[in-house]
């Protein structure tokens, strides 16, 4: 009884790898951390962790200080980035975020339904992400109202009646004789 | 064949019976819609042999959906979180439809992989139905496809993440990654070709390829179940049927879509910002992080690259001529390895912290 042909496998992975190693020229790219020397990105990525990981203190300390260390300070009212510093040593979450975000001369947030633009960024091409100063994240749902409870009904009913329709249509008993030889 | 007759009815159902039947057949004799009618064993009507028509209906819903968001999301990376924002706040029931979409996709997902399982373990990919095997398998490489790429266009924090992987990924494969290269349409931001890829690109490759599937199961017939090769017994009922039965199941998932769209609504992140690495991806490609975690970011090219070697090597590998699972223990064994292999990287991926990797 033959199952798997331990040859043809073997073949196949060969030339699959030879082929992988043909067409992977690059692999030192792949930790190319296209690393940036200013100021103005420093401080996005910074408001990017107070929005995205408020626990990681660290992260954030260290993004600010990459700020106020950089070459480029272009686009950054330094003063508040040092500003920002000694409010994150207070612990100061909120308010190191406000002073970074006007740093840029972007609005200041206000919460999670800040509507946007905050600032008005350049246009953006290639990868650019577009963003300024980042927006809260959204959950999904903040509470039910009616409309919402007509749809769950609506949803339920659909689902049911096709529960009861596929009871209905479902085959019959259908026999089970056995593999049999093979054909 | 003359309408049956029922002597009971009244005259004027009778007549609007014969008015209906001749408008029927007066379509068949333009469109020949008749043809659907062909018979295919009773089996094809049990749920594990109706998951491909499933998968097609959550592919109807995602198209009608997609449809209605398309009309109101805005592929600009200065705007485009933004309008999903909107979407979900200002459109009238645009929460509800952002959300069918969402969970229709992952059904999706999910019963495609049913599909192929039901497939594997029933050994449906055998002689002569290799060629319809590769035809899934290429479909379902779309349909992670156009998860990627639907998640990269909320453009917040998570989708940028993926599609920086995505970028780093298209540098490792060299020259062959070139669409997956900010510089191939400089000017052009790389979201905006996303999009198009999302509406146009994917979801016409798959109805392309979802035509030649049907095709080639109506060309070779439905497989018979292993375990009654020669169908013996089994009763023959119209494809239109198994339409008829696909709907009614259509209407399950549909109505538990609904249900899971209005109490579990997908939030949006936080706008997205260039160099840092703080959110994890979806789900379905957690197994593959759990590799980039080990080896670095080639372990996801790797990862992917061997498992789809795999499914498309598998109907050339197998000559064993036999379907019942009990009849097949190596392949069980190893398809059972393989699966187990990236349910445990799943979850190791699910309990690690998101680490910086580009």
């Amino acid at each position: 009884m033959t199952f798997i042909d331990v040859r043809r496998l073997l073949t196949t992975t060969g030339v699959l790898a030879a082929l992988a190693l043909l067409l992977t020229p690059q692999v030192a790219a792949a930790d190319g951390d296209e690393g940036t020397d200013r100021a103005y990105d420093f401080v996005r990525q910074a408001i990017a962790l107070i929005v995205n990981t408020p626990g990681d203190m660290e992260g954030i300390e260290d993004k600010v200080g990459d700020a106020l260390e950089a070459p480029d300070a272009s686009q950054v009212r330094m003063p508040l980035v040092e500003r920002a510093e000694q409010a994150l040593e207070g612990g100061d979450l909120h308010q190191v975020r406000a002073l970074l975000e006007r740093s840029l001369g972007a609005r200041v947030h206000l919460g999670s339904d800040e509507p946007a633009p905050i600032g008005q960024p350049a246009r953006p091409t290639g990868m650019d992400s577009g963003t300024v100063a980042a927006l809260d994240p959204r959950p999904g749902r903040n509470g039910f109202n009616g409309g919402d409870w007509i749809i769950l009904a609506l949803s339920a009913a659909a689902g049911l009646g096709g529960v009861a329709l596929s009871l209905r249509l479902r085959p019959r008993r259908l026999p089970h004789p056995g593999p049999g030889p093979v054909r | 064949m003359k309408p049956k007759l029922n002597t009971h009815e009244a005259p004027a159902a009778v007549e609007r019976r014969r008015w209906g039947h001749r408008a029927l057949d007066t379509i068949d004799d333009r469109l020949g819609i008749k043809a659907v009618q062909y018979p295919v064993p009773a089996h094809a009507n049990t749920i594990s042999y109706s998951l491909g028509g499933l998968t097609a209906v959550a592919l109807l819903i995602l198209t009608v959906t997609g449809i209605a968001l398309a009309q109101f999301y805005n592929p600009d990376p200065t705007a485009a979180n933004q309008s999903v924002r909107d979407i979900v706040d200002n459109i009238y029931l645009g929460r509800w439809v952002r959300g069918l979409h969402f969970w229709a996709a992952e059904a999706m997902y999910v019963l495609a992989i049913l599909h192929l399982l039901r497939i594997y373990v029933t050994g449906s990919y055998k002689r002569p139905r290799e060629a319809n095997w590769l035809v899934g398998v290429a479909m379902f490489a779309l349909i992670i496809g156009a998860l990627f790429t639907g998640t990269v266009l909320k453009w917040d924090q998570e989708g940028f993440e993926a599609l920086a992987h995505n970028l780093e990924l298209g540098r490792l494969l060299g020259g062959l990654g070139f669409w997956f290269s900010d510089s191939f349409s400089e000017g052009v931001p790389i979201v905006v070709r996303l999009y198009v890829a999302h509406v146009a690109i994917i979801p016409g490759l798959i109805l392309a390829l979802f035509a030649l599937h049907a095709l080639l199961v109506k060309y070779h017939k439905i497989s018979p179940r292993p375990d009654n090769p020669t169908e013996s017994g089994e009763p023959a009922e119209p494809f239109t049927h198994h339409l008829r039965h696909i709907g009614a199941l259509g209407l399950v998932l549909l109505g538990g879509l609904g249900v899971l769209a209005v109490l579990f609504p997908p939030g949006i992140g936080a706008t997205p910002v260039e160099g840092i690495e703080v959110t994890r991806p979806r789900w379905m490609f957690w197994w593959m992080f759990t590799l980039e975690n080990w080896v670095g970011l080639s372990g996801i090219l790797w990862g992917a690259a061997a498992l789809f070697a795999l499914l498309v090597a598998l109907p050339f590998l197998d000559h064993n001529r036999r379907r019942y699972w009990r009849q097949r223990p190596v392949a069980m064994i190893l398809g059972a390895l393989v699966l187990v292999a990236i349910i445990v990287l799943t979850v190791l991926e699910a309990v690690s912290t998101p680490a910086q990797h580009l």
